[in-house]
């Protein structure tokens, strides 16, 4: 053998071995991944997804009066936890805060008769009680998934996720090094050609939207990473119980405007200060407006800029003397240092904090097709083997019946999970979480359906029930609430009307699924026969 | 407004790069020459370079930079499925997104 065709044979040799760490790092935990990508993508619109999951809340006001806000809400605060070390309004300045909340901390549990610390959200500034909405967890149920996987415990769900986004990571570079002709099929996507069809799909997705997996892959991997590699904090803050407490210090150092002197004077008036940060900053981006030692007279009131504008969390905060209303200082972010801004860079890039509604869009479709990219690997592997029939067996159909049971079914249990919020008792003890079994009990019903019927069978019925499952749902709001579609785009309430419009339409994706697959079907008389054996 | 000429750009932008392509021929029934193929591809890179540019000079331009990057992927996509399906509406689409493009920053510019 040749010099060159030993190069070329152990070039082979290598590009063989990284194929298969791609096949089996992308297959092995590729569940996993689609239910994160499902769920993380879904939480994109977790605000939005609790507002239609209570549907009791009124239409969100635009433009709101901060001024206002804060008169109505310090006396609820001075009633409910009058000898508390801080109060804090968050304002409803954009998507993450539909209405008011308060908050209090160190507050006399003797005295006031409430916990040392808490809060209250959706504020009705008329009757300074939070809005009585149903028992839900919401679209941040969904969000929070993603990393947790809801029934496990917390540390164990994540390292499951890092696991699994490790073995993405693994996958989305290999891809890269075994997809020669990257570029040059950036555009190219043959139909009806079967498993080479899947193969295009697959590398479509995963390269047009290349920078936004790596992004989320390796974001998501570093923003968590102490908690992977724990000995890191041990070796830099000498070990020890208490390292963990002291890295949290450094990452998100405590602050302390002033001490109290136990002298009691009437807090100013806040609407100047409100004006004063609007002229600064701009209308309305104040988002937070603290109170420390409230009544004192060392009381400091902080106004906290929105973090919407940029990338990083460079948000500065005005503090004002709280009993004369001067402006004492300006502060810079807390987040100064090189090491807390790339923190906050890689949070806020992952979760699209920053976004308005094109980018959260963006984000959206980005999540989709990133969801898409792990199903369409998953089929691949499936219909590969199809194509050999001798290399069918146990571990083939397996794949087979999860592929079906995970890509139809749990989206399917996410539809449930809005059902469940229309349909059960208001009144129903533990309901929340009913809601959220609802949706796991509905997903283990379609593995089971998928386990039981042919495979060709279980696409189209499960893809059957898919659509049926969104496209009701604009319905069973309609019919359950006085929220319906139509009174929706009337009100100009466009977080419920966006949400039964995006139901139809993943209900319209699904329907086309289904079109294509009998299609396919029906010219493939082999393939049928295949896929019924 | 900005949006909407960002959009217009690189996907007027992508799909002069698809135009260039073998695929895209291939799907067309039409080849082109090396000279054609490479001017597809200066014009693709050139609008691709103005919509990065009109990026930049926004006053937010790490937020528009990310919001380049999706965009840029919303538009393959909907050159990948329009290449597929209808092929001979590529043409049209690099057309119209051109002009829209120019009408929009027109229009930008004289606000």
């Amino acid at each position: 053998m040749t010099d060159s065709n030993k190069q070329a044979a152990e070039k082979l040799g290598f590009r063989r071995s990284i194929n298969a760490l791609h096949t089996w790092s992308g297959l092995l935990l590729g569940w996993i991944l689609y239910f994160v990508f499902v769920t993380g993508t879904a939480g994109y619109f977790d605000t939005e997804i609790d507002r239609w999951m209570q549907p009791e809340l009124p239409v969100q006001q635009k433009d709101p009066d901060l001024a206002d806000i804060a008169q109505a809400l310090v006396p609820v605060l001075q009633q409910r936890a009058p000898n508390a070390d801080e109060w804090t309004i968050a304002f409803p300045v954009d998507r993450n805060r539909a209405y008011p909340q308060i908050y209090w901390e160190g507050a006399d549990t003797e005295k006031d008769g409430v916990s040392a610390n808490g809060n209250l959200a959706n504020m009705s500034l008329q009757t300074g009680e939070a809005f009585q909405t149903r028992d839900t967890h919401g679209g941040q149920l969904l969000y929070k998934m993603h990393y947790n996987l809801h029934y496990l415990p917390r540390l164990p769900g994540l390292w499951l996720v890092g696991i699994a986004s490790m073995f993405m990571f693994v996958a989305i570079i290999t891809g890269v090094i075994i997809h020669k002709r990257i570029f040059v099929d950036f555009f190219t996507f043959r139909r009806k050609r079967g498993p080479r069809s899947w193969m295009d799909a697959h590398n479509v997705l995963s390269v047009i939207a290349l920078p936004f997996h790596l992004m989320i892959t390796y974001s998501g991997l570093i923003f968590v990473g102490s908690i992977y590699m724990p000995l890191l904090i041990s070796a830099f803050y000498d070990g020890g119980l208490n390292a963990r407490a002291a890295f949290g210090q450094d990452l998100f150092p405590p602050t302390q405007y002033s001490q109290a002197l136990n002298e009691a004077k009437p807090l100013a008036d806040l609407s100047p200060m409100l004006a004063f940060a609007d002229n600064y900053w701009g209308k309305n981006r104040t988002r937070y407006m603290e109170i420390h030692h409230p009544g004192d007279a060392n009381a400091r009131v902080v106004l906290k800029e929105n973090i919407d504008d940029s990338v990083v969390d460079s948000a500065q905060s005005i503090i004002f003397d709280g009993v004369s209303g001067e402006v004492l200082e300006f502060e810079g972010s807390v987040r100064d240092s090189t090491t807390t801004r790339t923190a906050s860079f890689f949070t806020s890039l992952h979760e699209g904090i920053f976004a308005g509604p094109m980018l959260r869009w963006l984000y959206f479709i980005s999540g989709l097709l990133g969801t898409a990219m792990i199903a369409t690997g998953l089929m691949l592997w499936s219909v590969k083997r199809q194509k050999q029939a001798k290399r069918r067996g146990l571990g083939h159909l397996l794949v087979e019946k999860l592929n079906i049971g995970t890509v139809i079914g749990l989206p399917v249990g996410v539809a449930a999970y809005f059902w469940a919020n229309r349909l059960l008792p208001l009144e129903m003890p533990a309901r929340a979480d009913w809601e959220v079994h609802s949706l796991f009990l509905v997903w283990l019903l379609m593995l089971c359906h998928a386990a039981l019927r042919p495979s060709a069978a279980a696409w189209k019925e499960q893809l059957f029930i898919a659509i049926a499952a969104f496209a009701l749902l604009p319905v069973i709001n309609a019919l359950t609430t006085d929220r319906h579609l139509l009174n929706s785009l009337v009100q100009g309430d466009w977080v419920i009307a966006g949400f039964d419009l995006t139901m139809l339409l993943m209900a319209a994706c699904f329907a086309l699924a289904l079109f294509i697959y009998q299609r396919h079907q029906d010219k493939q008389p082999a393939f049928k026969a295949r896929m019924t054996a | 407004m900005v949006s909407v000429i960002l959009l217009l750009l690189t996907v007027a932008g992508l799909a002069c790069f698809c135009l260039s392509t073998k695929f895209c021929q291939f799907q067309l029934g039409s080849p082109h020459s090396t000279g054609q193929r490479f001017a597809l591809k200066t014009i693709g890179a050139l609008l691709l370079i103005a919509s990065l540019i009109l990026c930049l000079q926004q006053a937010l331009w790490g937020i528009w930079l990310t919001q380049w990057m999706g965009m840029l992927s919303v538009a393959a996509v909907g050159i990948v499925l329009l290449v597929s399906y209808q092929p001979t509406y590529i043409v049209r689409l690099i057309l119209s997104a051109s002009v829209l493009g120019v009408i929009c920053s027109a229009v930008l510019l004289a606000a």
